[in-house]
């Protein structure tokens, strides 16, 4: 083994340097959201700002539930992330299932409209899927909220993709002793497909837990916004006084819990998945 | 009881791709189509048949828009400001991290990665404090600096900057996630004929590892153009695209126009310059998406 010359260490800690300095920068708000939902409104006011509360006071938890509907809000995100979630990820397995191992006329066809017509940017039929929605009567209800977003290319594509790698052998065999379709996929395919579904569940759970977007524009009523969207009102409403930042914090900390908690537990999942969709097999 | 089976296994894939076909039927080619008739007519909100048609005469409109083109200029400045920064900056991270004596290269990326998994929401509010003119982090900081204070969210050269350093503090983990994951693709026996030819590190990177990222440089920029296009969030959490418009988006421009002043024709053939916008961009992901597939 070489060693390591001096001027390749005094480099490689320098090399070191911004990389560190991007991962406190990186984190800095998530760990300011968290000590500032412990401090006292004054103590989030004053300069120079304190890191560490005195004393960590719970009180700013307290007070939100205290709020009203904050509950609501909570459950209402939960509602959102698990339905959609449970939905778009079973359809997507569904249809990645039938373009991987079925055979059928237009396969490729329906599969290649599939795709084109899911990558068309959706704020492009923003406005007349929000029409559709008032046509079913379906604005400010959770159907409106969950509906519209199920189908997503990226799911299909995934389960297809990984799909496409298990042998046929498998699923012609179970064919050949006269297994359903419905059988072979329920206890044959779901096994199998457990690594690209679990992706997908994060992703799926992910995007719906901290979407803003499509609740601002289909919700209308308070006690159906899901937590992105009451943030931000809580926000604006105190945006022209004082803004309450520990209470706002401790909102923000329960709001940001249940994706963080996902990533520490399915970390992999989360960069694999995004990684897979980028055309490069890492 | 064969003729049943023979024609069962005939519908049942049809059976499996039923919720999806009729999603995208009802939530995506339909309104393609509608879309595209609201974008040539003037549409009666409350009374959707007396819309009356106009031709060409919204896409007329926007031509004489100052705000529209505004709004245009100022999603441009954002998209290029926060690519140009984000994917340099993360090339150079991921260089870094890849590096065999780099110890933990696996935790750095995966706390990198944090600010991608936040909702943009959290990160727009806590953001708008570090910002804020009072007691905000920056100006703590400019303060020890002796340097005087700014009001980053007031003023109207600074908004769209603020607005862009979230973005790339957000995506930053991300792309080097990507830009990784290339990296470390590249096969060794390439470096290792390079260095038999004597390169140095420099040489190296330069004229091995760059070219052989550009699949990937194609597709970190084809996805981050589509995306900052598309850009509401952070603008609508922390500077409601203001001050004076200075950061108003195209898509806040349209959300805006559709959902607040109810001119919801216009607004829509606002959508339709963006997709013509985007359609090349949009093509590509496609044709790459396919490439993989073909793999």
């Amino acid at each position: 083994m070489l060693k390591t010359p001096l001027h390749a260490k005094v480099l490689r800690v320098l090399a070191i340097i911004p990389v560190l300095l991007l991962i406190v920068i990186a984190l800095y708000p998530m760990f300011w959201m968290v000590t500032t939902s412990f401090k006292t409104l004054e103590e989030s006011l004053i300069w120079p700002p304190v890191i560490f509360p005195e004393r960590f006071i719970l009180d700013n938890y307290i007070q939100i539930f205290q709020i009203a509907n904050f509950h609501r809000y909570f459950s209402n995100s939960v509602i959102y992330a698990v339905i959609g979630t449970f939905l778009s990820v079973l359809f997507a397995t569904m249809a990645g299932y039938a373009f991987a191992k079925m055979q059928f006329a237009g396969k490729r066809l329906l599969f290649f409209v599939v795709l084109s017509v899911l990558m068309i940017p959706h704020q492009v039929t923003l406005i007349p899927i929000f029409l559709i929605n008032s046509w079913f009567g379906w604005v400010d209800t959770y159907l409106g909220l969950i509906i519209p977003g199920v189908v997503n290319a990226f799911g299909i594509f995934l389960i297809r993709q990984f799909a496409m790698g298990i042998p046929n052998d498998l699923f012609d065999a179970a064919r050949i002793d006269g297994a359903r379709e419905g059988r072979i996929f329920a206890s044959i395919f779901l096994p199998v497909v457990i690594p690209p579904v679990t992706t997908l569940v994060v992703l799926e759970f992910m995007h719906r837990w901290n979407d803003m977007f499509w609740p601002l524009i289909i919700i209308n009523s308070a006690e159906r916004r899901p937590l992105t969207l009451a943030l931000t009102v809580l926000y604006r409403s105190e945006w022209a006084g004082v803004v309450r930042w520990p209470q706002m914090a401790a909102a923000m900390t329960i709001a940001a819990l249940p994706v963080l908690i996902l990533y520490a537990i399915f970390q992999k999942y989360f960069t694999s998945g995004l990684v897979v969709t980028s055309g490069i097999k890492g | 009881m064969r003729r049943r089976r023979l024609v069962s296994s005939k519908v049942t894939p049809y059976f499996f791709l039923v919720p999806t076909l009729i999603l995208i039927i009802i939530f995506r080619l339909i309104p393609i189509g509608y879309s595209f008739w609201l974008s040539i007519t003037r549409f009666n909100v409350i009374m959707p048949q007396n819309s009356t048609f106009v031709g060409l005469d919204n896409f007329a409109r926007m031509i004489g828009d100052e705000f529209l083109w505004r709004s245009l200029l100022n999603t441009t400045y954002f998209t290029l400001g926060s690519l140009t920064i984000g994917l340099l900056l993360s090339l150079v991270m991921s260089f870094i991290l890849c590096e065999a004596w780099f110890k933990f290269s696996g935790v750095a990326r995966a706390l990198l990665f944090v600010p991608f998994i936040m909702s943009i929401v959290i990160a727009g509010l806590i953001w708008s404090f570090i910002f804020q003119i009072d007691f905000g982090l920056l100006n703590s900081i400019l303060r020890l600096l002796g340097l005087p204070q700014q009001r980053f969210l007031a003023d109207t050269s600074l908004a769209i900057w603020a607005v862009i350093i979230v973005a790339i503090w957000r995506d930053l983990g991300y792309m080097i996630t990507i830009w990784s994951a290339g990296i470390l693709s590249i096969s060794k026996d390439y470096l290792e004929a390079g260095r038999i030819d004597g390169a140095n590190r420099m040489q190296e990177i330069l004229y091995i590892r760059l070219p052989m990222l550009k699949p990937v440089a194609t597709f970190l920029i084809v996805l981050g153009v589509i995306n900052s296009f598309q850009v509401f969030d952070v603008v609508y959490v922390m500077t409601f695209g203001g001050p004076a418009r200075s950061t108003e988006v195209l898509i806040y421009y349209l959300w805006n126009m559709a959902f607040r002043d109810f001119n919801i024709s216009y607004a829509a053939a606002i959508s339709w310059l963006l997709f013509a916008i985007l359609i090349i961009f949009t093509l590509i992901q496609v044709k790459l998406f396919k490439a993989e597939d073909v793999n």
